[in-house]
């Protein structure tokens, strides 16, 4: 493939998929061209893209259990199989639940569920929460796909919107090799970078305030709020950014944190392409 | 000395959910000839400290009917059972086997909501001790399977892609019967 080659993301939809028009607009405004797969094409065609996302929405309407029979369909076998061979696979909000039915994250164990996204039950809140969070890029995680255009330690406001959203395992050598490894990128904060457990600063109660949690490679991530919702500054609430007052028309149509998502999928996969 | 009660709900129309399930278990997974009916329903364990299972019949039958925590007239049908052995399921053929699995959340919000708002809306406190949500399904296994329960256990407790589904081990628990 030619370095120059255009690249292409498929977004996957799901019956009850809701979020993929707004991720296709932010995996073009990175400089990719998107196209809308849906779940029901034949599986093979999925190899001719360079990376994925999969969506947020209601994938069947999260019966039995958010993005559980997703999980379970033919495609994701596929996109297994393209994971596994170092393509970028996101999973935003449902598309991270599917990722953890499926067991791709965290993966120390292939093909083996090893976590679950359970019900919110952070400190002084259970259920559905939809409101703006910060998120502290870690350090460990800066080599991972969607990192790239972060710099370690910076924070972002970003949107979630989620009712099951904690990332849990009974596994508790397993959330402890995770908390020492790479692979939490993102962790909830408060505005200064600070951590803090409780409610609203970990609006769900996660594990080590995780938001978003890698593979072992490094090119799955399995990540809660939503970066297509927070991709251009007229998306920010004027409260959160405060050199957005006085906002000018400008200033809006400037790239918001959430972008940084996609252009560095966009540098992983060229990076790809040059073998670096 | 407490022992339970059980109000089970189960919809009107046609559940969704069950039908998704169904289908997933034998159109994704390896389970078709083997599972021939999957049914679910809502399952509200309440546990009592009263003597005899009448006494315990009226009081789930007033909770049921009474308050509108557990039951909506509008969508559920509702049977209240002092064990869950004695549930009926309409067998069509004795050959068949029915095992039912129910699975609760480690997290079990929608059991505490239910007993708070017992104690703080309807000033109902006495007797009850602990309250308790999950979801009973019911599988109408076929006759030709040797191991019906270990069939139902594989299905409940979800392991990777190929095995499992109604249980994430990881936020929920499950028990088979």
């Amino acid at each position: 493939m030619n370095h120059s080659d255009p690249i292409t993301i498929a977004v996957i939809q799901y019956p009850g998929t809701n979020c993929e028009y707004e991720s296709a607009s932010a995996i073009e405004a990175a400089g990719m061209s998107a196209e809308i797969f849906r779940w029901n094409r034949h599986p093979e065609e999925l190899a001719q893209f360079d990376g994925y996302v999969l969506a947020g929405g209601f994938s069947y309407q999260d019966r039995v259990r958010a993005g559980a029979i997703a999980a379970k369909k033919q495609i994701v076998g596929t996109l297994i199989q393209e994971a596994a061979i170092g393509k970028p696979v996101l999973g935003i909000c449902n598309g991270a639940q599917i990722l953890i039915e499926s067991g791709l994250v965290p993966g120390n164990r292939p093909g083996h569920v090893e976590m679950s996204l359970a019900s919110n039950a952070a400190s002084g809140w259970r259920g559905y929460f939809c409101d703006w969070v910060y998120l502290r890029c870690e350090e460990k995680g800066a080599s991972g796909a969607f990192n790239l255009d972060f710099t370690p330690g910076e924070i972002i406001p970003m949107p979630v919107a989620h009712a099951e959203g904690r990332f849990v395992s009974i596994d508790a050598a397993l959330l402890d090799r995770i908390t020492h490894s790479d692979q939490i990128a993102f962790r909830y904060c408060d505005p200064d970078g600070r951590y803090d457990p409780s409610f609203p600063v970990n609006p769900n109660g996660s594990f080590h305030n995780a938001a978003g949690i890698y593979n072992p490679e490094g090119n799955v991530l399995a990540f809660m709020p939503h970066p297509e919702r927070a991709a251009w500054m007229r998306q920010i609430p004027l409260e959160l950014d405060k050199t957005l007052r006085p906002a000018s028309l400008n200033h809006c149509r400037l790239p918001g944190p959430g972008l940084k998502f996609f252009t560095s999928m966009k540098r992983y996969i060229l990076n790809r392409r040059t073998g670096r | 000395m407490t022992s339970n009660i059980y109000i089970i709900t189960e919809m009107k129309t046609r559940d969704a959910i069950a039908s998704s399930a169904f289908h997933c278990l034998v159109h994704d997974l390896p389970y078709k000839n083997r599972i021939l009916k999957l049914e679910r329903r809502e399952c509200w364990t309440i546990s009592l400290d009263l003597p005899d299972d009448a006494a315990r019949m009226e009081l789930g039958l007033q909770l049921a009917e009474k308050t509108k925590l557990f039951v909506n007239p509008n969508k559920h049908h509702y049977a209240v059972r002092t064990a869950l052995t004695d549930f009926d399921t309409r067998l069509g053929s004795s050959e068949l086997s029915i095992v039912h699995v129910i699975v609760t959340e480690r997290e079990d919000s929608a059991g505490r909501s239910a007993l708070n708002q017992l104690r703080s809306l309807y000033m109902i406190e006495r007797h009850i001790d602990s309250i308790s949500f999950g979801f009973l399904y019911t599988l109408t296994i076929a006759p030709a399977v040797p191991d019906p329960i270990g069939l139902a256990t594989e299905i409940a407790q979800l392991t990777d892609r190929a095995h499992g589904l109604l249980c994430n081990p990881h936020s929920q628990t499950f028990n088979v019967f």
